[in-house]
């Protein structure tokens, strides 16, 4: 390591030590840091200017009424929830209107990314796939990582659970930055991926043979198991699948680290180097689909605020309530903020990492002081489309457009050639 | 009276064939005599709003057909009943039946529900083929291992279990992913190398005496001041700012390496217990001696003094005060694992203390410093921490006859080559829980030659057949095969099914003998198996993970108080002991066969010293931390005794932060009585501000109750929870409400309330009170029914209240005790049955 990296990575430490009073500098601090790496530069090729997806989710939404602007078109005015964004008019587009028609408040938030409760998942084609799975099903076999799932495990009834599969199985988040930062960077030795390689090997001899049981069994079981049955051929499929997708990145080396290890706090203050180990994914071309969902392990004590979040949500109306609420929101907000600059700081190809990636912010909740899963706060940013204005949509009667539609124009954009996702009534555009 | 008159009124209608038995004219003519007092009261009292074009609550009871035909007329009939009897329906405000025309009613209803049983039973549910929830996959391993397993942290990675109703057992909600099953692998990979994979190796002796480097913000001061001569501990484990709060050997960062068990000796002392520092500044016991606890490390896996995933507590030791001395320890490490100490407890917030401290008595130093800076405190002051000298470690200590691991999967004399397939047949038919066909032998001996073939050694060709036995769905699954027809479970899957529900764990030989013997099934043989499960230590499995379900003692801890305000929970680990209590309590009564009344009133529970001061009891003065828990009687019944002045449940129905009587209201009705409420309406109206602090909830609540579609559930679902009003959020007791701020007027805590039927109490124990006498056999009904569900992983469905009420009535007739309920609830069919 060179003398000067050496410097930044203790400035960078220094910096995440002090916790949130520090972090206004911090992301511009490690675009610096890491932009300027060989490595990670070195790592690019067949990603540059590649289609890439993100979508960041919360689970008690944002106040509608400091969020939305009234005004609709280019000039609209800022609101206490936009004003961290205001720098990036240009980049982003904010909607009103949009959502999926579900009803259930905490126990629908998991369909913000399919637009279909899992519960009714079980008679489409499709399931309760998520946008991101559904395009990772599709583009993501040229990265490392199909997709990262990254955030809150759990929180009241279950918490966001961001990410589904095809098959109605919610995707485990990668929970803190330590692993995150592992998954992304962590190299194994050359013993040590000789060994993986065989153990590799060994999975796949004991998924034939457990396989081949299985069908036995399939033949004995009584009829109410078959479907139970039926789950498991379809989890080893899955393993099978990813099996192949170790093999082949086995050889591959990971990107280097542009800094240590960092320590594992919680989500509020480890927010921040959450959403630097997602832009390095996007910018090592390590995947380019991701997500991050804000839920349960986001504590408002940790910004000095000792009430329950959901507790909270359900404001009441009351002044302080909501008071606290914004200042949770506005943090979420802030930091998104950065990461889009982030983003927008590094070049990949002719425009930058921003330009080429789409970006969904949002909640699958409306409202959270009434429980309600409509007209969810919405904001599309890069992604190469013409931004800048603030939309609102017919949200009621025939003329409704459904969140799923923006989807739709999400996965056409990522190249996948769809007419329809989820509850889509068609495209956006 | 009226208890009784409750008690008769809901045994007799189920009574099992009453009905039945009875003349066939004379029945007739009694179905026609309960067709019409049903029929004219529904029509009186229901119809109004229940009828086919209103159908409120979109419940129709028009359309009801007796005699009861269709599930959906026996679920409204059922329903009917429950309402009736609480007294529910017909809501306050229309006219009310008699107490007379209640019963009448009653009475008609239950024998149309009796008399229709034959026609339901048939089709009644069955259990999805489930797999090991997580908790049994790790109970499994330990048992098939012969040693403790979390060490590993083997299921660390497995996707988090869904639970329904929070219970982790139901086929229907265990799902098998593609994560799972590639974690099945990894997890076996790892617990088969780990334990068995490596030679056995000699002993070797470690000593540590100095180099003790630790956190970065402490080098400063440690080097200075003892020149890394000590190691030392400040604080409790995983404080916000960490300052101390693991001590690890730097010279033995590579740790351990191979794993065993290890002779830890430590020369160790507690500094300054009998300090002249203000005690609030720490927020601990100073009566009590420091404890000094022993955890893995692995350097690999993360910073080494900070919490790692993997750090289950492998030891601890009452620290010396007056020199030191060494103490000794014997962990299991895994191999790589470094050994950590801590002090659970230990001040709160290490860091903050110090700067205290340099701020209040700058007066009595030399040398006065600002600030974090600890070197004056140690030099000249009396900052009480734990403090280490040397370390010897030693290790890995032989095994006579080889590991337990090595014991457990091939047999006494470990694993020998000659006999490997039979070896490995042994050891597929523990997993399996079952005798191997052929089928399995092929399949196990092919991959065994296929390992040999590939290249294998013939120790390692056997290990991965363990791997493979490990994966098998064999495993994993609870498959419980049955001809379609009959439904009875086979004796091997009966001994599982025993096994899972009451130990949490697989079956033991005893009962795999009597399977094979085909003897587990006879009635007499089944209860003397269910009473020596009982009775074996290993019953504790089905209480932590009853528990966990039936109270939702899980969630305990999840929703931590902030630390400002209850430094005590997190110094005093107050969610262990509040478990234990409930634990203790329940297989007291279970061991002893109480009245499963009890459980919700008693004048006794069991405390340990922190409990004891937490419910403020004056045994908390003279219990000492050492002698654990200890059965207290209640002289003064009002604020504790039975399950609802528990601070578990007061805790886990609460968010750490304040409390919600709808909230607390809703964990009564689901989780003691089993009436889910229906989830809140999609849009509901907001509660009006109050911005001053000088409302209660109560009183903003109140909206709950003018609104009429508000009040239509929330008259049910709010009042056992203002009855609960008197404990605060971690269950301690409170007269007034915690300030909103400073300049807040203080609210007093108004716990009465009026129950939906109509009684009303004035505070928790007339509530209590209350519950007991007029929701009696409602819990009851709930808690066989949860038994059940728990045991057999599924939910109930309404043809099992026939059997659900047979039990009751079984439970009666033996006195009502605990352990009588739950041997019932096995012996049942629902139980037996796939």
């Amino acid at each position: 390591m060179t003398m000067k990296t050496q410097i930044d990575r203790r400035r960078f430490l220094l910096r995440t030590a002090g916790a949130s009073l520090t972090l206004p500098g911090l992301t511009s601090l490690m675009a610096k840091t890491t932009g300027s790496l060989a490595s990670l530069q070195a790592t690019k090729g067949a990603g540059v200017g590649a289609r890439r997806f993100v979508a960041v989710g919360n689970l008690l939404g944002y106040q509608q009424k400091s969020f939305f602007p009234k005004t609709a078109g280019k000039d609209y005015e800022s609101t206490t929830l936009l004003k961290p964004l205001e720098g990036l008019r240009k980049e982003m587009t904010v909607y009103r209107g949009l959502d999926h028609g579900v009803k259930g408040g905490h126990f629908a938030v998991h369909s913000f990314l399919s637009g279909v409760l899992h519960s009714e998942a079980r008679d489409r084609e499709d399931g309760n796939v998520t946008i991101d799975q559904y395009l990772a099903e599709k583009v993501g076999d040229q990265t490392r990582f199909p997709s990262l799932t990254i955030g809150s495990e759990g929180g009241i009834h279950g918490g966001c659970q961001l990410s589904w599969t095809r098959s109605g199985i919610r995707v485990p988040p990668i929970t803190n930055p330590a692993d995150l930062f592992d998954r992304l960077f962590a190299n194994d030795s050359p013993e040590r991926r000789k060994q993986r390689g065989k153990e590799n090997k060994l999975q796949a001899s004991i998924l034939d043979a457990v396989n081949e049981e299985a069908r036995g069994l399939s033949r004995k079981v009584n009829k109410e198991d078959r479907e139970k049955l039926e789950e498991y051929f379809t989890s080893i499929r899955d393993v099978e699948k990813r099996l192949e997708l170790r093999r082949r990145w086995a050889d591959h080396p990971k990107p280097d680290a542009p800094f240590d290890k960092p320590a594992n706090r919680n989500t509020v203050d480890d927010l921040p180097i959450l959403y630097e180990l997602m832009a390095l994914a996007l910018q090592t071309d390590s995947t380019r689909i991701a997500t991050l969902e804000i839920g349960g392990s986001f504590l408002p004590q940790h910004l000095g605020i000792d009430e329950s979040y959901h507790g909270l949500s359900h404001h009441g109306n009351k002044e302080d309530a909501i008071a606290h609420l914004i200042a949770l929101e506005t943090y979420q907000i802030e930091h998104f903020g950065k990461f889009l600059t982030r983003l927008s700081q590094v070049k990949d190809g002719e425009g930058t990492l921003l330009d080429s990636t789409s970006v969904l912010f949002g909640s699958g909740i409306g409202s959270g002081n009434s429980h309600t899963n409509s007209d969810l706060p919405i904001i599309l940013a890069g992604g190469g489309y013409r931004h800048g204005e603030f939309k609102k949509v017919e949200s009621k009667g025939l003329n409704k457009v459904p969140l799923c539609n923006l989807f739709v124009d999400l996965a056409q954009r990522m190249g996948v050639e769809t007419k329809s996702f989820g509850n889509s009534t068609g495209s956006f555009s | 009276m009226r208890r009784g008159l409750l008690v008769f009124a809901i045994t007799s209608g189920f009574l099992p064939g009453q009905v039945g038995d009875s003349k066939k004219d004379e029945g007739k003519k009694l179905s026609l005599k309960s067709k019409a007092v049903i029929e004219d009261f529904l029509d009186f009292y229901c119809l109004d709003c229940h009828d086919s074009a209103t159908t409120k609550g979109e419940r129709d009871f028009e359309s009801l057909i007796l005699p009861l035909e269709n599930l959906q007329d026996l679920i409204s009939a059922q329903e009917i009943i429950d309402q009736v009897t609480l007294k529910e329906m017909p809501p306050k405000n229309k006219d009310q039946p008699t107490v007379e025309e209640r019963l009448q009613l009653l009475k008609a209803l239950r024998g149309e529900v009796a008399a229709a049983r034959d026609r339901f039973e048939s089709n009644g549910g069955k259990t999805v083929m489930r797999r090991l929830s997580n908790r049994e996959y790790e109970n499994t391993l330990e048992v098939l291992f012969g040693r403790r397993v979390d060490t590993l942290g083997l299921t660390l990675d497995f996707p988090k279990e869904k639970t329904s109703h929070h219970l982790d057992t139901i086929g229907e909600s265990l799902v098998t992913s593609g994560f799972l099953v590639d974690q099945y692998f990894q997890s076996a990979q790892r617990l088969v190398e780990k334990r068995l994979g490596k030679p056995v190796m000699k002993p070797k002796s470690w000593h540590f005496t100095k180099n003790f480097v630790q956190y970065e913000e402490l080098k400063g001061s440690h080097r200075s001041v003892f020149d890394f001569k000590y190691l030392c501990i400040y604080e409790q484990p995983d404080t916000d700012t960490r300052q101390g709060s693991y001590g690890h050997i730097e010279d033995f960062l590579e740790g351990v390496p191979v794993s065993g068990l290890y002779d830890l000796e430590v020369l160790v002392k507690a500094m300054h217990r009998d300090t002249h520092y203000d005690s609030k500044i720490f927020g601990i016991d100073f009566s009590e001696p420091f404890i000094l606890g022993v955890v893995p490390g692995d350097a690999t896996k993360g910073h080494i003094h900070y919490p790692q995933r993997i750090q289950p507590r492998l030891a601890q030791k009452v620290v010396p005060d007056k020199d030191f001395e060494w103490v000794k320890f014997q962990v299991w490490l895994e191999a790589g694992q470094t050994p950590r100490f801590i002090f659970p407890n230990g001040p709160f917030e290490s860091r903050r203390s110090v700067i205290e401290l340099n701020k209040r008595y700058k007066k009595e130093f030399q040398n006065p410093v600002d600030g974090v800076s600890r070197k004056t405190l140690l030099r000249e002051g009396k900052l009480p921490h734990i403090r280490i000298s040397e370390i010897k470690v030693h290790g890995p200590l032989p095994e006579k006859g080889g590991t337990l691991e090595e014991r457990a999967v091939f047999g006494p004399e470990g694993f020998q080559a000659d006999k490997a397939l039979a070896q490995l047949d042994r050891f597929a038919e523990r997993a399996y829980r079952r005798p191997l066909t052929g089928k399995d032998r092929a399949r196990l001996h092919g991959f065994h030659q296929k390992r040999l073939d590939e290249g294998a050694l013939p120790r390692q060709a056997s290990l991965d057949v363990v791997k493979l036995v490990l994966c098998s769905p064999s495993f994993f699954y609870l498959s419980e095969i049955t001809p379609e027809k009959d439904p009875k479970l086979k004796p091997f899957d009966l001994a599982s099914r025993l096994s899972y529900a009451l130990w949490a764990g697989p079956p033991d030989e005893i009962l795999l003998s009597l399977a094979a013997k085909g003897r587990l099934n006879e009635d007499k043989v089944l209860r003397g198996q269910i009473e020596r499960m009982l009775s074996d230590e290993r019953s504790a499995g089905f209480v932590e993970s009853f528990l966990d379900g039936w109270l939702n003692l899980r969630d305990l801890g999840s929703m931590p108080p902030p630390r400002d305000r209850a430094r005590q929970y997190y110094a005093e680990n107050w969610p262990a002991s509040m478990r234990k209590e409930v634990h203790l309590f329940f297989a007291h009564a279970l061991k002893n066969n109480l009245p499963v009344m009890e459980l919700l009133d008693a004048d006794y529970t069991f405390v340990d010293k922190y409990l004891a001061g937490h419910y403020r009891f004056p045994e908390a003065s003279e219990m000492r931390l050492k002698d654990g828990f200890k059965k207290v009687s209640l002289p003064d019944k009002r604020r504790r005794g039975g399950l609802l002045g528990m601070a578990a449940v007061l805790t886990v129905s609460a968010n750490g932060v304040e409390t919600s009587p709808v909230k607390r209201g809703v964990y009564v009705s689901e989780n003691l009585l089993g009436v889910v409420p229906p989830p809140p309406p999609d849009e509901v109206p907001p509660v009006e501000p109050d911005v001053r602090g000088a409302t209660t909830l109560r009183q903003r609540l109140a909206k709950h109750l003018e609104s009429k579609t508000c009040a239509e559930c929330h008259r049910k679902i709010d009042p056992p929870g203002f009855g609960l009003e008197g404990f605060d959020e971690l269950g301690r007791w409170r007269a007034n409400y915690r300030k909103a701020n400073k300049k807040a007027k203080e609210l007093k805590v108004d716990a009465s309330g009026e129950l939906s039927s109509g009684e009303s109490f004035a505070g928790f124990s007339e509530l209590r009170k209350v519950l007991v006498q007029t929701r009696g056999e409602v819990f009851k009904k709930h808690l066989v029914s949860t038994i059940l569900t728990h045991a057999a992983g599924r939910h109930m469905e309404v043809v099992d209240q026939y059997e659900i009420m047979d039990i009751l009535m079984r439970l009666e007739k033996k006195g009502g005790g605990l352990r009588t309920l739950v041997i019932e609830s096995l012996v049942s069919e629902i139980f037996r049955s796939r």
